[in-house]
């Protein structure tokens, strides 16, 4: 699709004395598909370096690579040598969060676990640490995207047939070590180096600002060499033939493109603008892209966006935590707060859902269509680490989130809860009117206790309130209250000794007479 | 050592004669009290068990030591490290922060660095872990085949704080170790865990922590539960300092103490915290505002530190002691045969061995890379090879001893030959017999009906 545009961009850059062969595998959807096409084509005969199009970074692949020898003199297996990069503690991503378990003395990968669920456990084979002195586990490191690749990587991927992506291949590798006899080492980038691959906006975000904070240095705006930025005081980059206003103040960290203006008192701060845009007076763009020809109206306010090219925010709006694609209009006195919006109305669904002005529509993943909740939990985690990404409170709070998360199960398992005190009910109900021995109806309300995954505390209370709510419906034949519920807990007493054992238990069982009441 | 901080050491002996097996020829107690002297301690608190009590004070009074020895005896066998640091701290006899080391400890490493580690940070405990580079290669033990299998502790440290943030035995795990991603790794960021530390055996503990032992009654040992437990504590979410502790009193709450409350630092320390510049761990509050912290420092360069738990190690060290006499004894004097011995053997190689006080060789007798004890009496034509001699133990004419540790009052009579053995105390050997552990097991097996006290059945069984 895109082959063309990347062809004709390789064909007019000035790459020095590198030959570049821009490769096409037609109906290729994974990294698995392309190395099993290079395979087929044979086109690699050496080691290679393998990284994807997002990579941005100023790594010295000298290094990487002479270490990459290093451990193919003495492994004779090694397929791979992954770069990474240490991040330190501060989580950036949950998506890309990756837990490693690296032999101490030979940095050899001995377990790769990509679970963002921290709430799991990670379970570290024994004999992995049994059979080291020293193994590193580590969750501070972060994955640049570029690795080095031994010849034997495409045939291991076409022998593997599914092995999609590069997850795939290093946990195979290592599930099967012993079968596929390869091996992955890591290496870890020197101080000053930095490499990070782009795979989401809110990486996209961060990677943007380390650009602007020179971490890649060469590989920063001032050093372009065909288009020139100068760069001044506080992280600002300006290309020639803006035009900025008296009293506009572009306070740090900003990139701006030439033909853009900038209008009296408008604040931008912490943001990327293109060429022509547009941003009138009173504007305020803070941690925002704005991409070529954005116009902002007067009084707008954008923070934490990404405006395509061509958008169009009217006066006095404001656009908030939100992804705009190329030529959206956000019309005048509008509020736009965490939403993506497209230009065209979407082929699939209601238009008045979605329309949010002439030219300015949701946009929905072409997924969402197929599996409505995951996609929507999965849009929510994104605007979550949209929203979380610069603010440090509302990063706090995402520290919090677990507990958060952890109200939402209440909701859920309060009906496992209705569903269990109903069962119980129900076999107590049975087992009086049968007459069945008072063991038996142990047996089934344990059975059910494990069905429900129930906690003893729990079927303590349960029990209790089931047995006092069997009094009630007695109640409706039997006049007498207390003759009634006398006859049950005699009947009962058996199943309540047989719970009700410990203080604590008491203190449920008190709990549920509570409830009654 | 800052004089301030009197410390004091408790002795953890629950075998009779264990800490006064003699390791060249000073008994093994000599070796942690002297590390103590050594690194500056005044006090320290010898605990044994009762009945051995006045066994103990008259060796320990022979070797002199300046520092104040404090002798506390226990009654029951079975008390576990816990219980006795419980022991000391309900008979008011801990009085600051501990040091605990356990007598079967015999190094020359350098505990400076531990100090400072713990007074640094104001840890909960700090503990020494030993690389343990000698263990690899295998001698011939004396006695039966034991399978020697040490135990293998996975010790997790996070390499940048040093902070000890995983413990635990191989032998509690099945197949996967289970860590927590949130609490533990998340963390730290990076842990490193080593499978093949030797545990010193040597903590530095917080006052506060024995205080905290005397309520929970059913920790009865430090490295199998409570060290774990305390590790746990300070990884789990719980360690947060509590501002606003006993705001709300929900009625039927946990009355137990929680082992944070007895953590609690004083409001003046918590200000400075926040107040100061020095952070432990880069982007991160100091100490993650952690209450307890617990520290372990690696010994890393060539010192040398074995514990003598094993038969194995007892060997070893007897066999390396005179090689490492002067490290690890710092400036004692060497007397390698005692000036009351009668030597009359030409073949004693004096570099190897030691002879006790009141020993009589006779003729023709070979000694190599041996020690005897004091009162042996060795016969003519007798070779004795690699072995350990204690106390007043005859060995009898032509006589050919290779590899074995005789305990005290034994006697050999002529003509045995030994070959990996171990005899127990006051045993008989009888003339002529040939034995060595290739021989079937059950005649070894008669050979150790020992006397009922001996330590070896401890480390037999």
């Amino acid at each position: 699709m895109h082959a063309d545009e990347i062809k004709k961009f390789v064909r007019n850059g000035c790459w020095g004395r590198m030959t570049i062969t821009v490769v096409i595998s037609e109906g290729c959807r994974s990294l698995g598909d392309a190395m099993r096409d290079l395979d087929a084509k044979s086109i690699i005969r050496g080691d290679f370096i393998l990284l994807t199009g997002n990579v941005v970074g100023n790594i010295q692949l000298l290094n990487a690579l002479d270490r990459h020898k290093r451990y193919q003199l003495n492994d004779k297996g090694t397929a791979m040598t992954l770069i990474y990069k240490e991040c330190g503690k501060k989580r950036k991503n949950r998506q890309n969060d990756v837990y490693l378990v690296v032999d101490a003395a030979s940095s050899r990968l001995l377990y790769y676990d990509k679970n963002p669920d921290s709430r799991q456990k990670l379970n570290v084979p024994l004999e992995i640490l049994l059979e080291r002195d020293e193994v590193d586990i580590r969750s501070d490191l972060l994955d640049t995207g570029v690795c080095i690749c031994s010849v034997s990587v495409p045939p291991l991927f076409s022998d593997n047939f599914d092995f999609q992506t590069k997850d795939d291949f290093v946990r195979g590798l290592l599930m099967n070590d012993e079968i596929l006899e390869s091996s992955v080492y890591c290496h870890l980038t020197a101080q000053g180096e930095y490499a990070a691959s782009v795979t989401n906006w809110n990486d996209y975000h961060f990677i943007s600002h380390d650009i602007i904070h020179r971490w890649t240095y060469p590989q920063v705006p001032d050093t372009c060499y065909d288009e020139l930025y100068s760069y001044r005081r506080n992280n600002v980059y300006i290309q020639e033939g803006i035009s900025l206003a008296t009293g506009c103040s572009i306070v740090e960290d900003v990139v701006i493109g030439s033909g853009t203006t900038v209008g009296e008192k408008a604040i931008v701060s912490s943001s990327v603008i293109g060429k022509n845009c547009d941003i009138a007076e009173n504007a305020i763009v803070q941690y925002s892209y704005l991409f070529n020809n954005v116009k902002i109206g007067s009084n707008c306010k954008i923070q934490y966006c990404v405006l395509g090219e061509g958008c169009i925010v009217e006066t006095g709006s404001s656009v908030i935590h939100s992804i705009l694609g190329p030529g959206v209009v956000v019309e005048t006195e509008s509020n736009v707060c965490a939403t993506r919006l497209q230009s065209t109305p979407p082929e699939i669904g209601d238009d008045k859902e979605t329309k949010r002005g002439d030219r300015a529509y949701v946009y929905r993943p072409d997924d969402e269509f197929e599996s409505d909740s995951d996609s929507e939990v999965m849009e929510l985690q994104n605007r979550n680490d949209w929203i979380g990404l610069v603010d440090n409170s509302v990063k706090e709070e995402d520290e919090s989130s677990d507990s958060d998360g952890e109200t939402d199960n209440d909701q859920m398992s309060n009906e496992v809860f209705l569903v269990f005190h109903s069962e119980v009910i129900d076999s107590l109900i049975r087992g009086y009117e049968d007459d069945i021995l008072v063991q038996n109806l142990v047996l089934e309300v344990n059975s059910s206790r494990y069905a429900y995954n129930m906690t003893l505390s729990e079927v303590n209370y349960y029990v209790t309130r089931a047995v006092l709510s069997l009094a009630d419906k007695e109640l409706a034949t039997n006049q007498n209250r207390w003759q009634t519920t006398d006859k049950l807990i005699t009947y009962f007493l058996p199943l309540l000794k047989n719970y009700v054992r410990n203080s604590l238990a008491m203190m449920d069982c008190l709990n549920a007479i509570e409830v009654r009441k | 050592m800052a004089a301030g901080k009197g410390s004091r050491m408790t002795e953890m002996t629950a075998k009779k004669a264990k800490c006064l097996l003699p390791i060249g020829n000073l008994p093994m107690i000599w070796f942690p009290i002297h590390l103590l002297e050594r690194s500056g301690f005044q006090e320290v608190i010898v605990v044994i068990l009762e009945p051995v009590k006045n066994e103990v004070q008259a060796a320990l009074d022979k070797l002199c030591f300046k520092i104040k020895i404090e002798l506390v005896g226990i009654q029951s066998e079975d008390t576990g490290t816990a219980d006795s640091l419980r022991y000391l701290q309900e008979s008011n006899r801990i009085r600051c922060d501990v040091l605990v080391v356990s007598c079967d400890l015999v190094t020359d490493v350098n505990l400076v660095p531990l100090f400072d580690l713990y007074r640094k940070h104001d840890a909960a405990y700090a503990a020494l872990f030993v690389q343990n580079k000698t263990s690899v290669q295998t001698l011939a033990t004396p006695g039966p085949k034991m399978k020697d299998k040490p135990e293998r502790d996975f010790v997790g440290i996070n390499g940048a704080t040093s902070r000890l943030v995983f413990i635990g035995s191989a032998s509690d795990y099945e197949e996967v170790v289970p860590m927590s991603r949130k609490n533990l790794i998340k963390r730290y960021g990076r842990i490193t865990i080593h499978s093949k530390l030797m545990d010193a055996h040597l903590y530095i503990i917080k006052k506060w922590l024995c205080e905290y032992l005397v309520t929970k009654k059913s920790v009865s040992t430090l490295k199998g539960e409570l060290l774990p437990y305390v590790v746990k504590k300070h990884v789990s979410h719980g360690n947060k300092l509590k501002i606003e502790q006993d705001k709300t009193s929900v009625i039927g709450m946990d009355l137990k103490k929680d082992i944070t409350q007895f953590a609690q630092e004083n409001a003046l320390t918590c200000k400075i915290r926040t107040m100061s510049a020095y952070t432990d761990s880069r982007c991160q509050v100091v100490y993650n505002n952690d209450s307890i912290r617990c520290y372990a420092h690696v010994v890393t360069d060539d010192s040398y530190a074995v514990r003598i738990n094993t038969l194995q190690q007892y060997c070893r060290l007897n066999r390396e002691i005179l090689d490492k006499w002067s490290t690890l004894t710092g400036s004692r004097e060497l007397v390698r045969i005692a000036p009351s011995a009668s030597v009359k053997s030409t073949q004693l190689d004096a570099e190897t061995c030691l002879v006790g006080a009141g020993c009589q060789i006779a003729e023709k007798t070979s000694l190599k890379n041996t020690i005897l004890g004091p009162s042996v009496t060795v016969s003519t034509k007798t070779r004795i090879a690699n072995s350990v001699v204690m106390h007043g133990v005859r060995i009898g004419e032509g006589c050919n001893i290779q590899n074995c540790v005789i305990c005290e009052d034994s006697i050999v009579q002529d003509g045995c030959e030994l070959k990996d053995c171990l005899v127990g105390s006051q045993h008989v050997v009888q003339a002529n017999s040939m034995y060595s552990t290739q021989q079937a097991e059950n005649v070894l097996h008669k050979i150790f009906i020992c006397h009922p006290a001996s330590c070896f059945f401890e480390w037999c069984s």
